[in-house]
C-alpha cells in the first residue's frame, strides 16, 4: 500500500525530471546518427558504394555472415537443446562457457582465436601439415564471427526451447513420432520466434564483427576486408564519403534488424 | 477379454517413494485414485512407455510392452496405448483437425483414410465445427473432447487418463462427467483413469484401484471399499457421501434441482447433464453442521438427526439421518471447535448446510 500511496517517478516534479534526462540520452543516441545519415547527399553516396573496395567489402560480408549463420544453426541448435533439456554435471559452466563470448573483448577474442588457429598457435602446425592455411584468409573471418555471434543465437534458442512444454513433446512420442519427428513438428514450431529473433542478431552481430576479425583475419581487400573493416580503412585513409556511404548502409541494416526482433516477439 | 488384458507387474525408484505394483486390468473403466504424489501418474507413463520400470513387465494381451530384465522397452509409439494427458497437452500450433489426426500421421496412415478417420472421430464427438479451430480458442470441455479424439482415433488397445476433470471449472464439469462416463463405457478396452478426488472416481465406481505412497492400498468396487475398509487411510478417502437422485430441471441460477426422495431436494451445478437418473457426491468437509437454519450462502439446507460421532484424528466425522424417514445418510466432518459448541448427542436435531457447487453431478 505504502509504495502505491507514495510519491511516484513519473508525477509532478520528478516527472519533469525524468522526462529530461530521458531525452538527453535519447538524443545522445539519435543526433550522432542523424548526422552520419545527413552527412552526404544520397547520390554521392550511391556513387560511394560503387567503388571497388566498397562493392567487395559488401559481397564479402553477405558471403561470411551468411556461413556463420548457417554453422550457427547447424551447431547451435544441438547445443541449445541440450542446454534446455539435459541436466548433466558442469552444465552451469556449459551454461556460462557459452555466453561468454558476448562479453569477452572482441579484440581478446581474435588474439585467442590467432592462439589457437594461427600459423604459430596450437593447432597451427597440424592444420599447416593438413594443407589448411587459416589465418588472414576468408574462412578466418567466418571463424571470427562465428566465435563472437554464435551465442546470441544459442542463448535465444535455447529459452525458445525451455518455454516448449515438456508434455507436448511427450504427447507427441506417445502418439507415435520418435525423437527427431517431434522436434520437427513440435519443439521447433513452438520455439520458431526465438529461433528466429536469435538467427537475426546473430547475423547483425557477425555483420558488424570488427575487433576479432582484424586481429584473426587482418585486413586484405577481397578476401578478409568486411564491411566494418573497409570503413575504418576508408577514414584511415581519408575517404570520408566511402566511410560514411557504407557506415550508413551497415545503420540501416541495424535499424531493419532491431524492427524485425521486436516484431517477431509481439 | 483376459486377451487383451493390460497387466502391469513392475517397480520404480521416485524421489520419495517407491512404485511398486501388481495389478491387471480387463476391458473397462478403472479408476486409479490416490494423494498427490502416491504414484498414479507414474503409473500410467509407465504404462504408456514415457518411464521405463526398474523391475517387472508390463503386458497388453500376449505382447510384452516392458520386461526390466531383459532391458527390453518398447518405445511408447509403438505400444497403441493412447493416453490423455492432464491439461490435454493439445498442440497449440496445429488445430484441432490436425491435432486429432497428428497420431495417424506418424503412423503413417494414407492420407484419405486418415481424413476419414478424423472426420468420423471428430463426428462421434460432435466437435465437427472446431475442426479448423486452435486448441486455444475453444472451451475447457472441448479441448478434452478433442485430446479424447486424438486418444481414440488410433484406435488403441488400452486407454489413460490422466486427471481429465482437474483443469475443468466447476460450471462444466458436471456435463463433462457425465461426457466422460457415457464415452469410456461404450469404448471397450482397458480404460484407466486417474484422479486424487475421489468424488470424481466415484463416477467409475465399479473398480477403484486406491494408491498410497507406490503401494495399492485397496482395489475394489466402491461398495467394497466403502464396507470393508482396508485400513484407515481407505476409511477416510472412501468416506464421500453418494447419493442416487433424479434431476429434475434447471432453475434461474442454472443449477440444476435434483431430488433424492420425497421430501429431500437438493441444488448442484448441473449445466448439459440430461433430466433424469443422476449420482450426485459431497465431500464431508464441504457440510457445516449448526443447531438453528443458517442464514450463510450455502444453497442447500437440510434438517436432520445425528446417528453416529466418530472423531478422526483432528476432526469429527458425524453421521446424520435425512428427512422424515431418515433413510438418506449424510455424512459431516467438523472441528472438535464445532464439536464443543453443539454438542452432539444421538437424536439431536441439526441443520446440515453445502454450497451447490459442492455437489458433483454425473448422469447415471
Amino acid at each position: 500500500m505504502r509504495a502505491r500511496a507514495g510519491p511516484s517517478l513519473t508525477a509532478g516534479v520528478g516527472r519533469i525530471l525524468v522526462a529530461l534526462l530521458a531525452s538527453v540520452l535519447l538524443l545522445f543516441i539519435a543526433f550522432p546518427l542523424a548526422a552520419l545519415l545527413l552527412h552526404t547527399p544520397p547520390n554521392t553516396l550511391w556513387s560511394s558504394l560503387q567503388t571497388q573496395s566498397a562493392t567487395s567489402a559488401l559481397t564479402l560480408s553477405l558471403q561470411t555472415t551468411t556461413a556463420t549463420l548457417v554453422l550457427t544453426l547447424i551447431f547451435g541448435t544441438p547445443t541449445a537443446y541440450l542446454l534446455a533439456r539435459s541436466q548433466f554435471p558442469g552444465k552451469r559452466i556449459v551454461d556460462s562457457l557459452v555466453d561468454l563470448p558476448i562479453v569477452v573483448p572482441p579484440a581478446v577474442a581474435g588474439v585467442a582465436l590467432l592462439l589457437a588457429f594461427g600459423r604459430q598457435g596450437i593447432l597451427g602446425p597440424t592444420l599447416n601439415n593438413m594443407g589448411i592455411h587459416l589465418s588472414f584468409s576468408t574462412p578466418a573471418v567466418v571463424l571470427a564471427q562465428l566465435f563472437v555471434a554464435c551465442p546470441f543465437y544459442v542463448r535465444s534458442a535455447r529459452s525458445g526451447f525451455l518455454a516448449v512444454e515438456r508434455t507436448l513433446e511427450d504427447a507427441s512420442t506417445t502418439l507415435g513420432y520418435g525423437g527427431w519427428g517431434t522436434f520437427r513438428r513440435i519443439t521447433v514450431p513452438l520455439a520458431f520466434p526465438s529461433l528466429v529473433s536469435g538467427a537475426v542478431l546473430t547475423w547483425a552481430r557477425a555483420l558488424g564483427e570488427f575487433g576479432a576479425t582484424i586481429m584473426f583475419a587482418g585486413n586484405l581487400m577481397g578476401v578478409t576486408q568486411t564491411m566494418p573493416l573497409a570503413v575504418y580503412l576508408s577514414l584511415e585513409s581519408g575517404d570520408l564519403d566511402g566511410a560514411v556511404a557504407l557506415s550508413v548502409v551497415l545503420v540501416l541494416i541495424s535499424l531493419a534488424v532491431s524492427l524485425a526482433v521486436r516484431l517477431i516477439h509481439d | 477379454m483376459t486377451s487383451t488384458a493390460l497387466s502391469v507387474t513392475a517397480s520404480k525408484r521416485l524421489r520419495d517413494i517407491n512404485l511398486a505394483v501388481e495389478l491387471t486390468f480387463d476391458a473397462g473403466v478403472t479408476a486409479i485414485v490416490g494423494p498427490s504424489g502416491s504414484g498414479k501418474s507414474t503409473m500410467l507413463r509407465m504404462i504408456a512407455g514415457l518411464v521405463t520400470p526398474d523391475e517387472g513387465t508390463v503386458r497388453l494381451g500376449d505382447r510384452i510392452l516392458d520386461d526390466a530384465s531383459q532391458g527390453y522397452h518398447l518405445s511408447p509409439g509403438r505400444r497403441n496405448i493412447s493416453l490423455v494427458f492432464q491439461e490435454y497437452a493439445l498442440f497449440p500450433h496445429l488445430s484441432v483437425e490436425q491435432n486429432v489426426g497428428y497420431g495417424l500421421r506418424a503412423r503413417r496412415v494414407p492420407r484419405s483414410d486418415a481424413r476419414r478417420r478424423v472426420d468420423a472421430m471428430l463426428e462421434r464427438l460432435g466437435i465437427m465445427s472446431l475442426a479448423r479451430e486452435r486448441p486455444g480458442h475453444i472451451s475447457g470441455g472441448q479441448r478434452q473432447r478433442v485430446a479424447l479424439a486424438r486418444a481414440l482415433v488410433l484406435e488403441p488397445s488400452a486407454l489413460l487418463l490422466d486427471e481429465p476433470l482437474a483443469a475443468l471449472d466447476v460450471q462444466t464439469r458436471a456435463s463433462v462427467r457425465s461426457e466422460l462416463r457415457a464415452m469410456l463405457t461404450a469404448v471397450d478396452i482397458p480404460t484407466l483413469l486417474v484422479t486424487h478426488d475421489y468424488a470424481d472416481a466415484l463416477v467409475f465406481r465399479e473398480r477403484i484401484v486406491m494408491l498410497v505412497d507406490g503401494l495399492v492400498a485397496q482395489d475394489g468396487a466402491h461398495t467394497d471399499l466403502l464396507a470393508h475398509p482396508r485400513s484407515r487411510f481407505v476409511a477416510d478417502f472412501t468416506g464421500v457421501n453418494f447419493f442416487e437422485g433424479e434431476l429434475q430441471e434447471h432453475d434461474e441460477d442454472l443449477l440444476g434441482r435434483i431430488s433424492l426422495s420425497n421430501d429431500i431436494v437438493m441444488y448442484a451445478p448441473a449445466e448439459g447433464v440430461p433430466a433424469g437418473p443422476v449420482t450426485v457426491a459431497l465431500h464431508p468437509w464441504e457440510v457445516t453442521l449448526s443447531a438453528q437454519p443458517p442464514s450463510g450462502s450455502a444453497r442447500n439446507t437440510l434438517a436432520g438427526s445425528v446417528q453416529e460421532t466418530l472423531p478422526l484424528g483432528g476432526r469429527v466425522r458425524v453421521t446424520m439421518a435425512l428427512g422424515t424417514t431418515g433413510a438418506l445418510q449424510l455424512v459431516a466432518e467438523v472441528t472438535p471447535d464445532a464439536q464443543r459448541a453443539l454438542g452432539f448427542y444421538e437424536g439431536q436435531l441439526l441443520y446440515a448446510a453445502f454450497k451447490a457447487t459442492a455437489l458433483r453431478v454425473s448422469a447415471r
